[in-house]
Order: structure tokens, then sequence, then C-alpha cells
């Protein structure tokens, strides 16, 4: 792995799956527990709009996660270094931290039917995660002399 | 994919769709009131655009029995045995029929006692009205497809149009149309022999015209309605009722259209759905009822919330509103922040006795004040009275008798805005129904706030009373005697075959129940007592003045002259509070089974109800066999068999002269006396 050119990237997207899988997987468990213990603040009739938001913070980060390791099993097959990639590692290190935290601060604060302000996060979290999977896409394309 | 494939999967897609729309469109959905939110620029946007928005405020109306006041005729809205269930009512027999989720009746056709296979008809129920008391139900009239009669048409058009405008559509200003309230039904009953207004045409005409004519109004009135299964469920009790059973007034309540009970559109709708309204399509000849929604939904109280919907579909408006919290520019009305009078009005639209004025109640919105669209009836002493009230007792001689008690406290249980009008807390502004009521934050039985259930409801106000309550009540702190609602809000309104609390908030006083028969709520929680009892503790505790009674209202129980020389309404109160739990505990539980078998063969349906449930509630007859509904001689037997049952269980309960007990034994031949002098005249609660 050591002769990847893109060796850092593709520990940092390692790790960052892994600790996003690991703290959102745990805030599944704890959404569980709070169904358990059937948490007022969580279930009550009333907290659609944060159950909803927090359900999805918990997917999410979740999915995320597994994103960040398939990007570093992408970039391990790609092999060879691009300032594009660059760009989209960073684009989906941004989405993994906008895209839950919105949902999550979303449901915080609610409004009735509309979640909180933290929500203006997701929109900037997707379009980050959709750049990142662009550029994937575009750097898969074979090399010329290869098509 | 080749297009052909892509037109021949979307040809399989449209003819699934096609069928699935076939198969969940019943006959019944036909017939149901048209939703008035699905024409263009309504002004109405349905509880199920306010969900998405207001999540909380709709889940805890959605539990209440304003909702489900009246519901669309499946199963969720229907709970009891149908299928197989028969009815009879004079000579008349109906059978209810249930296919899978829908429900019909096989009943007699109008005017006829269906007997012959002709004369039955078979009628889908369509909605259902009520939901924690009795459940009524809702048929198609069953000529609903019929075309007019065209020969009594003609015969309309000559005789009757003059008055009636052609096609009974009314003159110009809509005067005298048969297809408005008040005229618009029960033409059967006009045009008989004792039909003044028509004395003229019908002389005029021969019988052949008449009913011609008759038949004609009847095809013109009533396509498009809905009238009233004769039946009801009385759900408290699970059994089946006929609907003219379920009223205090003397014998049945007979229906103006046998067998058929009343007509949805022209009293039930208006206080039964939202916004409802019958609108005559006279190009297509028949009438259609529209609502914004069956049962009371959130546009009844918040008003036509389409703009609001409207406006704040933008998420950039929404989030502005709820960061500044502003909502002066709103669309809509929140009734806990208008005055107690405004809010209090909203409440008004239903539960209140008003006679409408031009325009009616039915253009009231939320946040209006009552009084431009109704007069709120009060009872007034001696005329002259102000025209309105005039015009109404000319349509209604029984107005005032059926209305109020002769104090002027409204009698009819649900019309609580007549009693809080009268009450000083509301006329000093500090208290609307929003007070102890909330339609969000309160459990369904009685939309009651949890902190209103108690005391504190009056104390939140009235604080230095509770610091020493004892010294106020003259009762233990913790007894039903200190319990502010008890004293103040006694049972005193009828509805639904059983006693309400009054809203209109006063203190007791034997001096109003000895000049009006008002019953007060010393003596119909201490049954045991007299009249001149209350007043010397209403005399020596309040300083009230010393009423002057009778000796009969000095000395004997004034529970027992209201039960047996009272009026139907008094009686039926009385026969009420024979079981309520706090009068027991006060009065004790042997003695009024004696009493109560006096009025089991009563002539008013509720006196008879109201005795037989008050009477399984005392000892000893819990398994007292005994239907308020069966027919009079049935009833007398029943009277004798628990008079002697009593006679068997408590033969020496010792001298109380106040219950006419000599040495264990009740002075029948007084009772006789006093049954004698009962009052009988009519009283017909309008419920």
């Amino acid at each position: 792995m050591n002769a990847s050119p893109n060796s850092r990237r593709i520990w940092l997207h390692l790790k960052l799956g892994w600790v996003w899988l690991l703290l959102f997987a745990t805030l599944g468990l704890v959404l569980e527990g709070l169904h358990g213990l059937k948490a007022g603040f969580y279930l009550d009739v009333g907290m659609e709009t944060r159950r909803l938001m927090w359900t999805l913070a918990h997917t999410h980060g979740t999915l995320i996660g597994i994103v960040h390791l398939a990007f570093a099993v992408t970039l391990e097959r790609i092999d060879r270094p691009g300032d594009a990639l660059g760009v989209a590692s960073h684009a989906l290190v941004a989405a993994g931290v906008l895209l839950p935290i919105g949902f999550f601060l979303g449901g915080v604060v609610t409004y009735g039917g509309d979640p909180g302000l933290g929500v203006l996060l997701v929109p900037i979290g997707a379009v980050s995660l959709i750049v990142a999977a662009a550029i994937v896409v575009y750097a898969l394309k074979p090399p010329r002399d290869q098509q | 994919m080749k297009l052909g494939t892509v037109f021949m999967v979307l040809g399989v897609l449209v003819a699934f769709g096609s069928v699935l729309g076939f198969v969940t469109t019943t006959s019944e959905d036909l017939y149901l009131p048209r939703d008035k939110t699905a024409v263009p620029q309504s002004a109405f946007a349905s509880s199920r655009t306010c969900r998405s928005c207001h999540p909380d405020q709709y889940a805890s109306w959605y539990r209440t029995y304003h909702r489900t006041m009246t519901q669309v005729a499946t199963p969720d809205a229907i709970h009891q045995a149908w299928d197989g269930v028969s009815l009879s009512r004079e000579g008349r027999t109906y059978h209810l029929r249930r296919e899978g989720n829908r429900f019909f009746v096989d009943m007699p056709r109008m005017a006829t006692k269906g007997e012959a296979l002709e004369d039955r008809v078979l009628l889908p129920v369509v909605q259902t009205t009520g939901s924690h008391h009795m459940q009524s139900y809702w048929m198609p009239a069953p000529w609903l497809d019929e075309p007019p009669e065209t020969q009594g048409r003609d015969r309309f058009e000559k005789h009757c149009a003059a008055c009636h405008g052609p096609g009974g559509l009314g003159l110009e200003d809509g005067e005298r149309s048969l297809l408005a309230a008040g005229l618009g039904t029960n033409v059967v009953q006009f045009l008989g022999p004792d039909d003044e207004t028509h004395l003229e045409i019908l002389e005029e005409l021969g019988s052949e015209d008449v009913a011609r004519i008759v038949r004609y109004v009847e095809r013109l009135q009533f396509p498009g309605r809905l009238t009233m299964f004769p039946f009801t469920w009385f759900i408290r009790e699970q059994r089946w009722v006929f609907d003219g059973l379920t009223y205090l007034q003397p014998g049945p309540r007979e229906h103006s259209v046998e067998p058929y009970g009343n007509n949805w559109d022209d009293k039930c709708d208006g206080c039964h759905a939202t916004y409802a309204d019958y609108r005559w399509d006279g190009d297509a000849q028949r009438g259609f009822s529209e609502a914004v929604e069956l049962g009371i939904a959130c546009e009844e109280c918040h008003g036509p919330a389409a703009r609001h919907v409207a406006r704040l579909r933008n998420p950039l408006e929404r989030y502005r509103r709820h960061l500044t919290a502003n909502a002066s520019e709103d669309d809509i009305v929140n009734p806990a922040k208008l005055s107690p009078k405004l809010a209090s009005a909203i409440c008004a639209q239903c539960h209140a006795e008003l006679i409408d004025k031009d325009p009616g109640v039915e253009a009231f919105r939320p946040g209006d004040p009552i009084e431009p669209y109704a007069h709120v009836l009060r009872r007034y002493g001696e005329p002259p009275y102000p025209d309105w009230i005039q015009e109404a007792l000319e349509d209604n001689q029984g107005l005032f008798r059926d209305s109020f008690w002769p104090d002027g406290t409204i009698l009819i249980a649900g019309r609580d805005y007549n009693g809080l009008v009268e009450s000083a807390c509301f006329i000093r502004g500090k208290m609307s129904c929003l007070s102890c009521h909330s339609m969000h934050a309160a459990e369904p039985d009685d939309q009651l706030r949890p902190e209103a259930r108690g005391n504190d409801a009056c104390l939140s106000c009235h604080q230095e009373l509770g610091t020493d309550l004892t010294a106020h009540t003259h009762h233990a702190p913790e007894s039903s005697g200190s319990q502010c609602y008890n004293c103040h809000m006694p049972h005193t309104t009828w509805g639904l075959l059983g006693a309400m609390r009054a809203h209109r908030i006063d203190s007791p006083s034997v001096a109003v129940s000895a000049s009006t028969g008002r019953p007060n709520a010393c003596n119909l929680c201490h049954l045991d007592t007299s009249l001149g009892d209350a007043s010397d503790w209403l005399t020596a505790w309040y300083g009230q003045p010393v009423v002057e009674l009778t000796e009969e209202e000095r000395d004997i129980a004034a529970s027992i002259l209201w039960l047996i020389k009272g009026n139907g309404l008094e009686r039926a109160v009385l026969a009420w509070h024979m079981s309520w739990k706090p009068a027991l505990e006060a009065s004790g539980d042997t003695w009024q089974a004696a009493y109560l078998s006096q009025v089991l063969n009563d002539p008013y349906p509720a006196v008879r109800h109201a005795a037989g449930r008050s009477l399984r509630a005392l000892p000893g007859f819990d398994d007292f066999a005994y239907d308020y509904t069966d027919a009079s001689h049935i009833c007398d037997a029943a009277a004798v068999s628990a008079k002697q049952r009593w006679l068997a269980l408590f033969p020496s309960l010792g001298t109380r002269p106040s219950l006419l007990l000599v040495d264990g034994a009740i002075d029948w031949n007084l009772v006789a006396a006093l049954q004698a002098l009962r009052d009988n005249s009519r009283i017909e609660v309008d419920e």
C-alpha cells in the first residue's frame, strides 16, 4: 500500500470510514435505546420531525462511513495521483461532516413540521457528496491508451 | 428498450390504475358530501394539509371526539355488530347487513310499513355521526336518482310557483325557496288536513293533485340529501335505541317523514361537519351536500387556511416566522391569543342556542364576534319582546320553556355558551371556554385541561378562597362539598340521556329553586334534605336572606318533591342524581329505590331511562330487569316489582320525616297525593 501515490489519502479515508461507522452505528444504538426507554423527547407524537432528522443523521453518517471505505479502496485501485481526486477527497470529508451533523442539528430544535436551522448544512453536504462522486466517476474513465 | 415496449408497460400501468380506482370508489362515496377543498380557489385546506407543519396539534386533535363527530361509514367508525341485526319499531322492521367493509339497511320505503317486498329498500349507510355517547347513521334518500315527477311538476308550476318560485327555487330574493333551510324539509307534513297555510290551495285541488305535488316536491327536495337511520347506537350502554326515545319529551319523538329520521342538510350538518353546506344544482335538478371535512376539524376553530398554507409553502417565509415569532400578518386565527369573548365565540358557533341574523352563523369565521351573525338566545321576561324574539316565539311557542329554566339558565346540555354569558366570571371579561377546556392539551372525554379538573380552575383567580377552603365551603377540604364545580356548576342541563354540568357559574340559591324549580346544588347532593334545610345553611353560612317556603318545601326532601311532582325535566335531573356518587355518599343509598320505582313508568322516556340507570346502581338492584323502551304495561309492572323488591330489601329504615319514613315505612298515601300534583306541563328539550 505504501507504494500507492494516494497512500496518505487512503489511510485517511480508511480511518474516517471506520470512525464514522463507529460513531453513527453507536448513534443508531442510542436511538434504539430511546425507543426502548420510550423517551418522550424522541417518540412523542409531536416529535415526528426530530425522530426523522436523527434517524436520517444515523443512516447518512453510517452510509458515509461506508462511502469513505469504498473511496479508500477506489483510490488504491486507481493507483495514480491527481489533483481532482484530492478535491474529491476533500468534498467527501466535507459531506461526511455536513450531512449527518446537519440532520442531527436539524432535529435538536424543531418548529412543528420544520427542522431547525442546522438542516441548512445538509444541502451543502449533499452537493459535496455529489461533487466527490462525479469526480470519482470521471477518474474511473480508462486512460486514452487503454480505450 | 423499444418504444413499443415502453407503451405496453405504460398501458398496463394505466389499466392497473383504472382498475384500482374503480375498486376503491364505492357507490357510497357518491353520496358523501363533496370535498370543498377540491374546488379551484378554495379558501380551505383541510387537516390533511395542516398535519405536515403541525404534527403535534394534529395528533392531539386526532384523538378528540370532535374529529370523529362525523365519519365515513367504515369499520373504523362502526364498531358494534351489524350484520344480521334486526330492529323493530311501530310495526316496521329493519335488517342490518354488511358486505365486506360496506354497511347497509334493508328497511321500509317512506310512508310504508315495509311488509311487502316492493315496500322495502336496501340503502347503503354513508356516514356516521357521534362516537362518544351515541352514534347515528346517514343514508341517501332512496329516490336519489329518480327523475322529478312530471305531472306533479306541472301542477306545482301552476299552483305553487307564484309563492315558491319556478321549480320551488324561490322568488328573486330566494324567499320561500323550498330548498332553503326551514322550508326545505318535511313537505309531507304540509298539505295535510291541518295545514292552514295552504288552505285555499287545498280546497282548490283534488287529493290526487295534492299527492302529485307532494311527490314532486319530495323528489325536488331530497335528491342528494342524507336522511338519518331512525335507530341510534347508544355507545355507553352498547345497545340500539329508537332515535325518538333519546330525547327529553313526553313519549317518543316521531319523525315527520316516517320511517326516515332527520335530514342531514337541514339542521345537523352545521355543527357535525366543518363548514358544511347544501347546494342545489338547478341544471342537474339535484342537490349536493358539501363540507370541508366530516367532523369538526382544524379550520372550524382556526378559520379557512388556504391562504395561510399558500404563503407558508415558502420555506424562507416559514423560517422568518419561526425565528421572529411575528404572527401579526397571519391569515389564520389562534384562539388562545384572542380575547376571552372572541375565543368563546368560536365555541359558540355550535355550543350555543342561537337565532340567526342575516348573514347567519354559517358566515361566522373564527376571530369574529358572534353577534353580527346571530342573536344569543336569552330568556326574556314579560313582553313586549325584541322583534327577533317575537319572530322566534311565533315559530316555536315553547322556545323559552324548552330552552331555559324559568330563571333564565339554559337547560339544554351542550349549549354552554348561553350559560357562560350569564356568568359573572365571563361578564367581567376574565373567563373564556379556553380557561378550562382545550382541544390540544386535554383528555378527549370532556376536553378539560388537566389543571382545570380540580379546584385550581377557580382558585387561579379566586386565590383568597384557597388558603382556607373549609371557611368558604363549610365542608371538609377533601370532600365533594369542597369541589367548586359541585356547588357552582351543578348538573342541571340535559342532553344525550343524562344530566350535565351547567355552565352558568353561580351560587346555590333556595330562593331560585323555590320560585323557578331549578334544583340547587345543595339539594342535588344532599338528596335527603329539604329546601328548608338548605335555606337554613345558606342563611347561616353566607348570609342569604331567609326564604319563605311552604310547609311541604320545609319538611320534605326537595329531591323527592322534584322527582315525584316536578315537571319532566326536574324528574329526569333528580332521577339521574339518585345514582350520582357524591349524592349517595352524602345521602345514603338505601332509600332512593323506593322513589325511583315511582317513575319507572313515567311518560317521559328520558325520566324512565335515568330512573332505570340509577336504580341499577343502588344496592340490591344491579340485576333488576328493566328496559325504559318497553311498552307502558311492562314499565308499570317493573315499577311494582321494584317497589316490592325495595320493601323486601329494606324493611326497617327507621324514622326520617324528610324522606316520609315513619317507623321504617314510607307514607305511600302521601307519595300518591304528591304524584297527583305532578306538573304535567309539556317540556321538550331540543338537543
